[in-house]
């Protein structure tokens, strides 16, 4: 009897025991999000989505914390943890696509700038090409000229920094040239004017 | 024999209450509250790129926690009852603490870097403005023309990136623009200050041109090569100021034929030039080269200055045709013809012209930019 009992109580402590460190620790989720966070970094999302990226990392850190707060427990349950680890992945997924989007948009907007000034300075060729020739047009255009060429060294440079996905400095640069080539443009249309003016 | 078994239950359910509230102790009081504030802590951190702006305290809010939840995750490897979390709370406010740091920091060091670029974008583009204001319409070589022309573009491109908050990129462009301006203006005023050794003479000069004048109460013509100007004076008074344009090396004297340069001295009209007589509308024909210039010429070849074959050059007029806004001539005076005009009509043959780097000192030139 004393025996049975004892032989009881042996079983109901080694059931209490085992079922307590039978729930599994979601260790594919885990490697999963982290795959999936990583993919996001990839795509250049702490570049181009930064304030989103900052939030997705943050979601992965809390379900990690989670994990650790169940796994501190007698009686774990990772069952939140496994939702939250599908939920940072597929957010991830979604934070990745955002950066390649704003990639896309910045392309976009740089190569139409790009053609745009290419544009410009073609026609400020043709004006010089049209300026007076003869020591009047020379001086004057002088300085003219050497902007032009300015302006066709940075496009060389904004394709570089294009070409190596460097977006954001490559922007500034366009826009600059364009500014440049906007105002050789008026200046020209200016000093041919007063060439034809004084003829 | 049953009291001997309530005796073992009671142990038993003694003990296993014990554990029970021991377990429940360590489960209480595990880290999850420090660890989690310092997590958003850090969180708010990195959406102000703290490990841009205060390195070194975000560097140690990260490695704390960092450590903070690696021990963690060693400790839960450990029995219930022998867990230890104090350690692991401690490092997770340390976390905290220099995260918060790091945000203050951040935001200190962000407003004074925004504010430094403002200054430097301000007073690169007062450099800019000064260098185009002095120097503008100075002969400039390829060299440094084109370092000009990289320097405007580049502070263009800090400006805007100054515009989108991107300061790293804007110190980048302003930290090469910077020391490119500086170095011309610099370069520039030294080549200026070596110009105007020469005011004295070319203020003696002025002064006798417009005294006879008054003397002889005829007109005088006064060319002031840096303002672009010709005075027109009659019996000493100054009756009308006109808008030149000069050979493309106007600085200095002419020192040889098609040196692009106009000539410094006392010259007198020899000769007045219209109706078809002249390429350039109406001219004023001058008597360069004069004693004065003859003898510098003679000098220059003999000092290995110029060639030996180099020559003197003649036919500097003041003439029409100017207004394009550019030095063109070759070593000529060009007026826009409404004002050949005018000069045309009121000087004769033999009147002075005197033409000189500047009427005005340099001091009073640098002032006024």
């Amino acid at each position: 009897m004393k025996q049975r009992i004892f032989a009881g109580i042996a079983f109901l402590g080694l059931t209490v025991l085992l079922s307590t460190s039978c729930a599994k620790l979601p260790q594919t989720e885990i490697d999963a999000a982290n795959v999936a966070v990583e993919g996001a970094k990839a795509a250049d999302a702490d570049l181009y989505v930064h304030d989103t990226f900052v939030a997705l990392q943050d979601s992965l850190n809390g379900v990690m914390v989670d994990i650790e707060a169940q796994k501190s427990k007698f009686f774990k349950s990772y069952s939140t943890a496994k939702e939250g680890l599908v939920g940072v992945a597929q957010f991830a997924g979604e934070v990745a696509q955002q950066a390649v989007a704003r990639k896309e948009e910045l392309k976009k907007e740089i190569e139409a700038t790009v053609t745009e000034v290419k544009g410009l300075v073609e026609a400020d060729r043709q004006l010089v090409a049209q300026a007076p020739k003869g020591k009047e047009g020379a001086s004057a255009l002088l300085a003219i000229k050497a902007e032009i060429d300015a302006i066709d060294s940075s496009l060389v440079e904004v394709n570089t920094l294009f070409q190596a996905g460097d977006y954001i400095v490559s922007i500034d640069k366009v826009k600059a040239a364009k500014e440049k080539a906007t105002s050789i443009n008026a200046e020209l249309t200016e000093v041919i004017a007063k060439y034809r003016g004084t003829r | 024999m049953n009291r001997k078994i309530l005796f073992y239950l009671s142990i038993f359910v003694v003990f296993a209450i014990t554990i029970f509230f021991v377990i429940k102790h360590k489960t209480d009081s595990m880290p999850v509250g420090e660890i989690d504030k310092a997590r958003k802590i850090m969180a708010e951190a990195e959406l102000i790129n703290s490990s841009n702006y205060a390195k070194d305290s975000y560097a140690l809010a990260r490695l704390y926690y960092d450590s903070a939840m690696y021990l963690w995750a060693s400790e839960n490897e450990r029995f219930i009852i022998l867990r230890n979390y104090d350690i692991i709370r401690e490092y997770a406010d340390r976390s905290t603490n220099f995260a918060e740091l790091s945000i203050s920091q951040s935001k200190r060091n962000i407003t004074n870097i925004a504010n430094d670029l403002e200054r430097r974008k301000t007073a690169l583009n007062r450099k800019i403005e000064e260098f185009e204001g002095i120097f503008g319409k100075f002969p400039m070589d390829k060299d440094d023309r084109d370092k000009l022309i990289k320097c405007k573009m580049e502070f263009k491109e800090g400006a805007l990136a100054l515009e989108s908050d991107n300061y790293a990129n804007c110190e980048v462009k302003f930290d090469s623009a910077e020391p490119a301006i500086t170095s011309l203006l610099e370069s520039y005023g030294a080549k200026m200050a070596d110009y105007f050794e020469d005011y004295p003479r070319w203020t003696d000069l002025v002064n006798q041109s417009i005294n006879n004048s008054r003397r002889n109460k005829t007109y005088c013509v006064i060319v002031d090569k840096m303002a672009r100007e010709c005075y027109l004076y009659n019996g000493g008074r100054l009756v009308n100021t006109f808008t030149v344009e000069l050979g493309a090396n106007w600085v200095g004297n002419k020192t040889r034929q098609g040196d692009k340069s106009t000539p410094e001295g006392v010259y007198n009209i020899t000769e007045k030039k219209s109706n078809g007589r002249s390429k350039y509308y109406k001219a004023l024909l001058l008597d360069y080269p004069n004693e004065e210039d003859k003898l510098r010429f003679t000098q220059n070849k003999r000092n290995g200055l110029i060639s030996s074959s180099s020559k003197i050059g003649s036919h500097i007029e003041i003439h029409g045709d100017g207004g394009k806004g550019a030095d063109w001539t070759d070593g000529c005076v060009a007026l826009e013809n409404s004002e050949m005009d005018i000069l045309y009509r009121l000087c004769s043959v033999g009147s002075t012209v005197t033409i000189v780097g500047s009427t005005r000192p340099l001091n009073e030139l640098l002032a006024a930019n």
